[in-house]
């Protein structure tokens, strides 16, 4: 997994002028980028469609793809029916082995219950968040394509099977720039060890075909969350100001004989951010001045939940500083299972990694809506599938692309349950929501059209959500 | 590549036509390599219209027209197809109809029909898979 580091950030900041240079259509503002000096500031906040109900989106994203069927999506008929073979039914239409040969339905093995004034269903393996139940729209009736992590990961994030298109956060600083001038509006704060652990690497953070100062930036774990940030030991504050002052003096001296080189102009605004960003950014994530409760809240300095719930109470910071897109990833705590592919040992692998979301995510909840942030913040938990009603290894299940649940809470969203899989939890049959449905129903709720937001490409007016992408109303409250 | 795409997919059009007229048979299948053509030209003609570029556009949605009269002739000729059959028929009528939008100007509407013509696309790949 790769980080940006200061300089790459520099870079790209620079660099993504020329692209954009190139040529779009900026939304909301609808002039044509190919004329317009206007993005020589990427960070330039611009206007939405229409009024947005979310400022923020957290974005949780589980790597690996956990069982629906474990958690969310209770299946009386599917524990009838364990044992046996995947009834041809239920089956008709579907190429069923995506990674592996079709077992026997395996039943789940938790215990559930209803919760809250919804009765949403809930099993034990998430009991902190079987309290937050009120706030949540569960979407049971999601379904993708593919059947590998890396297109269905790419489709979830990009809104394309292969690599190359911009991801959703890119799209969305894109599109709206940054409510705050020290910090990037998208980053990405991965956890987990291992190859899982970044969710399948920068690709799905990527900024695309967009100008490449609009990829999320990835926040390193620990004190200092960019690399290179930090001043040079030896070089005190004044030297360093006395430097960039001269370069900026150099620079508007050099400007005057070209006047219209956006990326001139860029790349000193790039320096006044960095410099910025040395104080801002650590500030962002400094969870020592969060109280005691607080951090307990959220499962900190508690073996089990102390990396996700760092990662989310640092979120929570980010929100409160306006930025605008935060995608957080789900990674194994600990070398015992590698993230939530549990083809084998379910029990075990969804044991350690809810225990280790479970706490973080129900605290994230609380603290928002304690906070009066909730309204005003979307957090979406998803992963690129789900998992098999049937079973594989015995005691492990296969990748999901037709049936899978996926939620939203705060922001604007309505909470209760939408959609339904079918009796055994295999395939999507009310309330299909597709992934591009869920990333338009997303900006949406960012004041967003998804059919307005668009960029000129290889003479090709793109999309976020390509030719697809419906809003599901029924959620928006 | 656009318009090399394009271009294929009308050949390929034009040769199915022209192959069923000679003899009467579906001298050219319903495959993954015209689904291509067709995701293709959907999308080029969902950048056109956003564009309001009518010429570019009404020739997509000709091609569609055209591609999807196919499809559907070659589903009515094979048995328990009647939903494909549907699905090309209303997909065809989706084209015709953006086709008369961008001829009248009306990019809004030509782009609202777009999107029901992807749409319908997806609904038939529910039915009809890939594989």
């Amino acid at each position: 997994m790769s980080h940006s580091s200061r300089r790459d950030f520099l870079g790209h900041a620079g660099l993504g002028l020329g692209a954009a240079a190139l040529g779009g259509v900026l939304p909301g503002l609808q002039f044509n980028v190919a004329s317009a000096a206007e993005l020589d500031d990427p960070q330039a906040p611009r206007q939405p469609h229409f009024p947005a109900k979310a400022k923020s989106v957290i974005w949780l994203h589980m790597a690996g793809a956990p069982s629906s069927l474990d958690l969310f999506d209770y299946k009386p008929e599917l524990i009838r029916l364990a044992g046996k073979p995947l009834p041809d039914s239920f089956a008709k239409g579907l190429k069923t082995a995506t990674d592996g040969g079709v077992g026997n339905l395996l039943a789940t093995k938790r215990t559930w219950k209803q919760y809250g004034d919804t009765g949403a269903w809930m099993s034990d393996f998430l009991p902190n968040l079987s309290k937050q139940v009120d706030d949540i729209a569960f979407l049971k009736g999601c379904k993708t394509e593919g059947a590998t992590h890396i297109i269905s990961s790419l489709k979830l994030h990009t809104a394309g099977l292969v690599p190359g298109r911009p991801a959703l956060g890119a799209w969305v600083q894109y599109a709206l720039g940054s409510a705050n001038p020290d910090l990037p509006a998208f980053v990405v704060l991965p956890t987990g060890v291992g190859a899982a652990g970044g969710g399948r690497g920068a690709v799905i953070w990527s900024s695309g075909f967009l100008p490449a100062a609009y990829q999320g930036t990835a926040f390193r774990k620990g004190d200092s969350p960019i690399l290179h940030l930090a001043r040079p030991e030896g070089v005190i504050d004044t030297e360093q100001r006395n430097t960039l002052d001269l370069i900026a003096t150099l620079n508007e001296h050099g400007a005057i004989a070209r006047t219209g080189d956006t990326e001139l102009a860029a790349r000193s605004r790039s320096y006044e951010l960095a410099y910025r960003m040395e104080k801002s950014a650590p500030e962002a994530v400094d969870l020592t001045k969060e109280t005691a409760a607080t951090r307990e809240l959220y499962g900190v300095g508690a073996k089990e939940t102390d990396e996700f719930g760092t990662a989310l109470l640092r979120a929570r910071r980010l929100v409160e500083r306006n930025v605008r897109f935060i995608h957080v990833i789900s990674g194994a705590p600990d070398t015992s299972v590698d993230s939530w592919d549990a083809h084998n040992n379910l029990e075990k692998n969804h044991g350690v990694m809810s225990r280790s979301v479970d706490k973080p995510i129900a605290g994230l909840l609380a603290d928002l809506k304690s906070r009066g942030l909730l309204d005003s913040t979307l957090v979406v938990w998803t992963s690129e599938f789900g998992r098999t009603p049937y079973g594989q290894s015995g005691n492990g299940r296969d990748h999901n692309p037709w049936g899978y649940t996926s939620w939203m809470a705060g922001g604007g969203i309505k909470p209760g349950s939408f959609g339904s899989t079918d009796e055994i939890g295999l395939r999507a049959q009310t309330g299909v929501v597709d992934t591009y449905d869920l990333q338009a129903t997303i900006l949406h709720q960012l004041g967003l059209d998804n059919r307005k937001v668009t960029f000129q490409y290889q003479g090709r007016q793109e999309r976020p959500t390509t030719v697809f992408g419906d809003v599901v109303k029924e959620l928006i409250a | 590549m656009k318009i090399s795409s394009k271009t294929l997919l009308a050949c390929i059009v034009q040769l199915a036509l022209a192959g069923s007229a000679l003899c009467a048979t579906d001298s050219i299948g319903v495959d993954a390599d015209l689904m291509r053509g067709i995701d293709d030209t959907a999308k080029s003609l969902d950048s056109d219209v956003g564009q309001k570029d009518g010429k570019a556009a009404a020739a997509d949605a000709r091609s569609l027209v055209d591609t999807f009269a196919h499809i559907e002739s070659h589903y009515s000729e094979k048995p328990e197809t009647a939903d494909a059959v549907g699905f090309a028929h209303h997909t065809q009528e989706l084209a015709a109809q953006a086709l008369k939008s961008i001829e009248a100007q009306d990019f809004d509407a030509a782009g609202d029909t777009v999107a029901q013509l992807t749409r319908s696309c997806k609904n038939c790949h529910e039915v009809y898979k890939k594989d």
